[in-house]
């Protein structure tokens, strides 16, 4: 799983997709997840840092985390590697 | 421990420059913590969730304010509260305080009325559906029974062959008012002749005291300027009875339809930008009156029968987040504790949601649906609502009318409803519905005792 390479992500949360000319906005716990899906954390990584990071539970971490990963694919920014 | 950074459920929107409407982005949602100053949180805490509110304060100043519409514009104004709009005793006590006589259209809803201690004689009874007992009952209290149909003149005259009393009558009359749909299935049509013959009948009765004439030409009505064609109409009627009887009737009744502001769905604009203020339809109405040639010092009382405008906005529905899912499309769907079982008119309308607690700037497109496990149980079909999680609260506005009358005992049990009084305390006004109280009314044949 990886971002697709024709995406520009902003730190300020804007994301430019360059082959479909799309725009999005993530808010801040959005644009963490990228940055961590950029440096090639696992799922299981990626719910510990959150866990860590913010105030919230590891399991509610990993039911959010799944259901925005699949919807990042379904607007085809993830792609499988 | 501390330093942690609280935490918002991950979300990713589209933004669609380029769809942007010309009004701009309306920003649908300001968090509502407070009703009448009173916190929802604790509303909920006491009351549960789903939960209707109701604020008397809002009650009172919209009648308050709708009434002046009309009494700045013509000298002899009587509202009379529409019972099915909404018929908790405690808010139709509101309305009679405020002056408010009775409209209703069924034996229940009459009883209602006669309970909530509203004299016989300010009680007007409509509709198609009045039994004998009904109307024997009307006629001996003096009520106001507007005639729907030939079959009930006819039955009213025979009761009242025997009876020591007069009948108070009129009859409802519908007419093209140039606005479509065209109510024609209430009353005696005016065009065709149907009206006059109703009235000949009447007048030669000698136990049926001809006593006004009533319309109401649809609901939602956003054209004032058909309220003038249904006066006019009415006191073409009203002039021909004293011309050719030399009797002159004391009112004229304008039914209800007056619009509130909520958002009616398909409607390109906002209710508040949509609807024509009160005073439009007030106007129509009393200067159809004030320049016909009924004389000033003889113009018959107008009676209003207004609901949704009077109520609809004092009404607030309470509920919290059950789930968030996402459709195959990956839409973000938001399961809400209260679907169309008890938010029957969001059939109709597009009722403003509003977060109950602060939230951040990010906003999802989201449909809103309700917690029935049916395909129609949708509240909101397309809506940009903050980041919700389950066990928030929400606020539907606008939906004191037509809710608590309409709601069904479907699936899930009806809940409380709460009204804000005027010092901001919390009084229950309708207690939620029970396993026990729903079985109480059923009964087990003895064969199925055993299972
Ligand atoms: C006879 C009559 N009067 C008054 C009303 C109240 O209507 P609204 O809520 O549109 O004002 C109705 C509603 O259908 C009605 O049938």
């Amino acid at each position: 799983m990886k971002v697709d390479p024709n995406i520009a992500l902003s730190d300020t949360g804007f994301l430019f997709h360059a082959s479909t000319g799309d725009s999005f906005s993530v808010n801040p716990t959005g644009l963490r997840i990228l940055q961590l899906v950029k440096s090639s954390k696992t799922v299981e990584e990626m719910v510990a840092v959150l866990a860590e990071e913010y105030k919230v539970d590891p399991e509610q971490a990993e039911e959010d985390l799944f259901d925005y990963l699949q919807y990042l694919r379904q607007l085809k920014i993830l792609i499988d590697e | 421990m501390n330093d942690k950074k609280a935490y918002e459920r991950p979300s990713i929107q589209k933004l669609n420059t380029g769809l942007m409407n010309k009004f701009g982005t309306r920003t649908e949602y300001k968090p509502l913590t407070h009703i009448d100053g009173v916190p929802v949180k604790k509303i909920v805490e006491e009351f549960d969730s789903p939960v209707f509110v109701l604020s008397e304060k809002q009650i009172r100043e919209n009648y308050r304010r709708i009434r002046r519409s009309f009494t700045t514009r013509y000298p002899k104004v009587q509202f009379a509260w529409s019972y099915k709009t909404n018929y908790l005793n405690a808010v139709c006590r509101i309305y009679h305080q405020e002056g408010s006589w009775a409209e209703v259209v069924s034996g229940f809803e009459y009883g209602k009325a006669l309970a909530n201690g509203v004299p016989g004689e300010k009680i007007i009874f409509n509709g198609p559906d009045k039994s004998e007992e009904d109307l024997r009952l009307a006629v001996e209290n003096s009520s106001l029974i507007h005639i729907d149909h030939l079959d009930e003149l006819y039955t009213l005259k025979r009761l009242c062959e025997n009876c020591d009393q007069k009948a108070q009558v009129a009859i409802r009359v519908n007419m093209d008012t140039g606005v479509y749909p065209q109510w024609d299935r209430f009353g005696f049509n005016y065009e065709n002749g149907q009206a006059w013959d109703a009235i000949n009948k009447i007048m030669a009765s000698p136990n049926l005291q001809m006593v006004g004439l009533h319309t109401h030409i649809g609901t939602f009505m956003l054209t004032p300027s058909a309220y003038k064609v249904a006066a006019q109409k009415l006191i073409d009627l009203y002039l021909g009875i004293q011309r050719k009887f030399n009797h002159r009737l004391s009112y004229i009744d304008m039914g209800g339809g007056l619009p509130s502001p909520n958002n009616l769905k398909g409607a390109y604009l906002s209710g508040s930008d949509l609807v024509p203020p009160i005073n439009d339809f007030a106007e129509n109405i009393a200067s159809a009156l004030l320049n016909s040639e009924i004389p000033i010092d003889e113009l018959p009382l107008l009676i209003m029968e207004s609901g949704r405008a009077l109520i609809d906005e004092a009404g607030y529905l309470v509920g919290s987040v059950l789930a968030n899912k996402r459709l195959s499309n990956g839409k973000r769907a938001t399961i809400m504790d209260f679907g169309v079982n008890i938010l029957f008119t969001s059939f109709w309308y597009n009722h403003r949601i509003s977060p109950a607690q602060p939230f951040s700037q990010y906003s999802e497109e989201m449909e809103v649906f309700g917690p029935l496990c049916m395909n129609i149980d949708v509240i909101r079909e397309n809506v940009s609502l903050p980041i919700l999680k389950k066990g928030d609260h929400v606020v539907a506005h606008m939906v004191g009318a037509y809710n608590v009358t309409q709601w069904m005992q479907f699936i899930t049990l009806r809940p409380n409803v709460v009204l804000i009084n005027e010092k901001g305390g919390l009084e229950l006004i309708r207690e939620k519905e029970t396993l026990e109280y729903i079985n109480s009314q059923e009964r087990v044949p003895e064969h199925l005792v055993k299972i």
